[in-house]
């Protein structure tokens, strides 16, 4: 059995090159943290097996996360495999940082390189010769979008797979050791030897290759040292060497960067392009220029004059009649890009949030106005007309009461999640398309600063934003963020954002009690979102879900085209877990809200309307209704009415509107000289109260079935105290009105204190911090 | 030890408090343990020109360009890299 590994940085395509290899369906993204273990594969090449595994990204052997930590411990541990080593053309530099590491490692590698197209596209050739002859590792083109050249890798990673195995129990020894100094000159700048001799013993023992062990005790590599279990002279020996670290790297990536400069050149400096080979296509660029439809200024272009002679002519740069400058080649020589032109519209200061909040607006209308809500309420209408009518018809004349499960319980439950799924489908295409460009990535860095100080990081922004939108699938879209911790807080907060599913009953209730006014409304989405950051922040405090030390340093992805394909494919991904998990779930409550609607202990089946049993019956959901009432009463809403479209809403909060319609609407819920407080106050409830079930199960899905019942209690507690604080604040203020205003004045004064006092202990800590620097 | 505040203190340029769109050359990281390693990986090593493309709104997290690519680092790594 043959086994290949695939290792190289997060998002190079590994995974696109692993599907092609193995033609499977893994899944792909433009985000981090998408392969998260490694996935095998076998296949057949000729008479041989061969084993393919996909690696999690890795930026170096020191690792930083868990998934990282697979990929290394696999490096090191499989021994006998050989390595296609996956790099991008466009971040070479980088990306050869692991391969040196690769091969101080001595795994016998093939390096494969990615994304030349796009390199093309600049203006560059590049020369993957160079690589071969610097490293003394074969270099092969590939084009994991094409499918070409695959096999050729294949072959090849196979051959270095076998000489690993001829070399047999050699792997670990001295000469493997001074083999690959020589074949990494870099490696004779460090004291290496020195290493060598003081852990000679150690490394034997702990069946690691010498050459690697050093380097990485030089590094001060924790993993290392703690496999080594060095005593502590050895320890002071070593300590006595020196701090190598920052001459490791340096070290690397001197050697590195004169690996890039020699082979990635532009078309003016590299000379006269050669003509390319017959049956070449773009992407397979080893040294000549593919054709271009417009190639980019300085390459030449044949055409022929007016007396049919054939001249190069050469495509003006920007500035007409001016020939590319000496000093316009060297810039773009430059290893230090400029920022794109998008980036620099989308990065401004000043325009960058208003685009964002734009583009957040655009995605809202498009999902849950203009189309989206036609599609979700055309959907609806025709589950209604030919699912619903035709089978409770049938049903129902045979027997009621199946008719009933059947027709009102299990299609209405489930057809009205149902009727979301083109919403949640829009939400996630642009989810996609937004992730795949890179554009997330920009607006997590815009915003990174805010969120890191309440615990979570710019990625999350995303997440609370779509739960204005629809919380269950905002919550499914939390899966992108990287830190366990950070998700579960995500998660936990997002119900707090009002979904769109509960405007409908801020509206009727505003529209009765407050004259319409828009103000209360938007007070209520601010309150949400003050919660929500409240509780991130005071979830941060907690042992449990603080999160763990983030990465400080994030890499921003170009600019990329959405691809169709991979939208396409998350797209059904993610609605099938949808309809899938979260159908099943609830499935299962509406069948039960149902039967609890339907029956009572008394009378056996009763029609009730639809989920609240109309006028309160007998049901034993109204049953349960009345009797929980009496916990509402301080909260201004102590009905049974109340307590009986609160429980409604448990299924999607649109049913409470309906609820309240069918059991006498508005003014029956709320009496008394302060209707207008009674209503404000469960106007509190329902903004921060339990999300539908269908938030639930996918709360369940994402973080576990406890934090699902933690996430109930928690909404329901929260409501509980907000309707509480909103009704007896509210009285007070209304009875007493001298009294609340006294008290707001003394909040006032506490927090002007406060603040100055922080102002003064701040000013006096940068002062300390001025001297600190200076020394 | 009594210093006047007035007087001209020396004090160390980051990336934290560097400019949009200059170059710089790193000195040294002057950090912590993981940081320091990290920042290394990723190709912060001394000598290294780096330009400052960009840095968030309201401070925080700031975008520079090295070796043909872009990597954002938070305020709090920033802080750490020391430059020319």
């Amino acid at each position: 059995m043959i086994d290949i590994l695939l290792a190289g940085s997060p998002n190079v395509g590994k995974t696109s090159l692993f599907n092609k290899m193995t033609k499977s369906f893994a899944h792909t993204g433009n985000w981090q943290g998408v392969t998260v273990d490694k996935l095998s594969k076998s296949v057949r090449l000729g008479e041989m097996k061969v084993r393919i595994t996909d690696l999690p990204g890795l930026y170096s052997m020191t690792v930083y996360s868990p998934e990282e930590a697979v990929s290394r411990d696999q490096l090191i541990m499989q021994d006998g495999a050989a390595v296609i080593n996956v790099c991008d053309a466009s971040n070479l530099a980088r990306n050869l940082y692991l391969t040196l590491q690769l091969l101080e490692l001595g795994k016998n590698v093939v390096i494969t390189v990615n994304m030349v197209d796009e390199l093309s596209k600049k203006g560059k050739v590049f020369e993957g010769k160079r690589i071969e002859d610097a490293l003394k590792t074969p270099v092969i083109s590939v084009s994991a979008k094409y499918g070409r050249g695959i096999d050729e890798l294949l072959k090849a990673a196979v051959k270095a797979a076998e000489e690993n195995v001829a070399a047999g129990e050699k792997k670990y020894g001295g000469e493997q050791g001074l083999s690959t100094i020589e074949k990494l000159p870099y490696l004779k700048k460090l004291p290496v030897l020195e290493v060598w001799q003081i852990i000679k013993n150690n490394v034997a023992k702990a069946d690691l290759p010498l050459a690697y062990a050093a380097v990485k005790v030089l590094e001060n590599d924790e993993y290392i040292l703690e496999r080594l279990k060095l005593d502590i002279r050895q320890k002071r020996r070593i300590a006595a060497l020196g701090d190598w670290q920052d001459r490791v790297a340096s070290a690397r990536y001197a050697f590195i960067d004169k690996i890039v400069k020699e082979s990635i050149k532009d078309y003016d400096t590299f000379g006269m392009p050669q003509k390319c080979p017959k049956g070449h296509k773009s992407g397979d660029t080893f040294g000549c220029v593919p054709p271009f439809k417009t190639p980019p200024p300085g390459v030449p272009i044949k055409s022929k004059d007016f007396m049919g002679r054939e001249r190069l002519t050469f495509r003006k740069s920007k500035q007409k009649g001016t020939p590319l400058e000496d000093s316009a080649i060297k810039k773009r020589n430059t290893q230090q890009p400029k920022l794109s032109r998008i980036d620099k519209v989308l990065l401004n200061k000043y325009l960058a949030l208003p685009i964002f909040f734009l583009i957040m607006l655009l995605i809202f209308t498009i999902t849950f106005y203009v189309p989206g809500r036609w599609l979700s309420n055309g959907l609806g209408f025709l589950i209604d007309k030919f699912v619903y009518a035709p089978v409770t018809t049938l049903l129902k004349s045979t027997s009621p009461w199946v008719g009933g499960l059947v027709g009102d319980g299990i299609i209405k439950g489930v057809g009205g999640v149902l009727v979301f799924l083109p919403q949640v489908t829009l939400l996630f295409l642009f989810l996609s398309i937004l992730e795949d460009s890179g554009y997330i990535s920009r607006v997590a860095f815009m915003t990174d600063s805010g969120f890191h100080k309440i615990g979570l990081s710019g990625r999350a922004a995303f997440t609370l934003l779509m739960g204005f939108g629809c919380s269950a699938a905002a919550v499914l879209s939390a899966r992108a963020l990287e830190d366990a911790n950070m998700r579960k807080k995500t998660v936990l907060i997002t119900p707090f954002m009002s979904c769109s599913a509960r405007l409908p009953v801020y509206l009727l209730i505003v529209a009765r009690f407050f004259g319409g006014n828009p103000l209360v409304v938007f007070a209520l989405y601010i309150f949400g979102a003050a919660v929500a950051i409240l509780f991130a922040a005071i979830f941060e405090r907690t042992k449990r879900l603080k999160s763990a030390d983030a990465p400080f340093v994030m890499e921003m992805p170009p600019y990329r085209l959405p691809s169709a394909k991979r939208a396409a494919r998350l797209i059904l991904h993610n609605t099938k877990s949808f309809l899938v998990r979260i159908g099943t779930m609830v499935l299962a409550f509406s069948v039960i809200i149902w039967i609890l609607s339907n029956f009572s202990l008394a009378n056996g089946f009763i029609t009730g309307e639809g989920g609240a049993g109309g006028m309160l019956d007998n049901s034993v959901l109204s049953a349960v209704a009345r009797f929980i009432a009496p916990i509402f009463k301080p909260l201004g809403f102590g009905s049974g009415e109340a307590a009986a479209a609160l429980l409604s809403g448990l299924a999607a909060k649109e049913i409470i509107l309906s609820s309240i319609e069918a059991l006498g609407g508005v003014d029956v819920l709320f009496t008394g000289a302060y209707a207008w407080l009674c209503a404000l106050s469960f106007l509190v409830f329902v903004l921060l109260y339990v999300p539908c079930f269908a938030t639930l199960a996918a709360i369940g899905k994402e973080i576990g079935f406890g934090w699902a019942v933690f996430s109930f209690v928690l909404q329901t507690g929260v409501a509980y105290v907000g309707s509480l604080f909103t009704y007896t604040l509210g009285l007070l203020f209304v009875k007493h009105r001298i009294l609340v205003f006294a008290a707001l004045g003394v909040a006032f004064f506490i927090v002007v204190v406060v603040l100055l006092n922080r102002r003064i202990l701040n000013r006096r800590k940068r002062i300390t911090k001025a001297f600190e620097n200076a020394k | 030890m009594t210093v006047s505040f007035a007087e001209n203190v020396n004090f160390r340029l980051t990336l934290a408090s560097a400019q949009k769109g200059k170059s710089y050359k790193i000195k040294e990281i002057k950090g912590g343990m993981r940081l320091h390693r990290r920042l290394l990986d990723m190709g912060l090593t001394a000598g290294t020109s780096v330009y400052v493309a960009a840095r968030a709104v309201g401070g925080g997290a700031v975008l520079v360009s090295l070796r043909g690519v872009f990597i954002a680092l938070r305020d709090t790594a920033a802080s750490v890299v020391v430059l020319y």
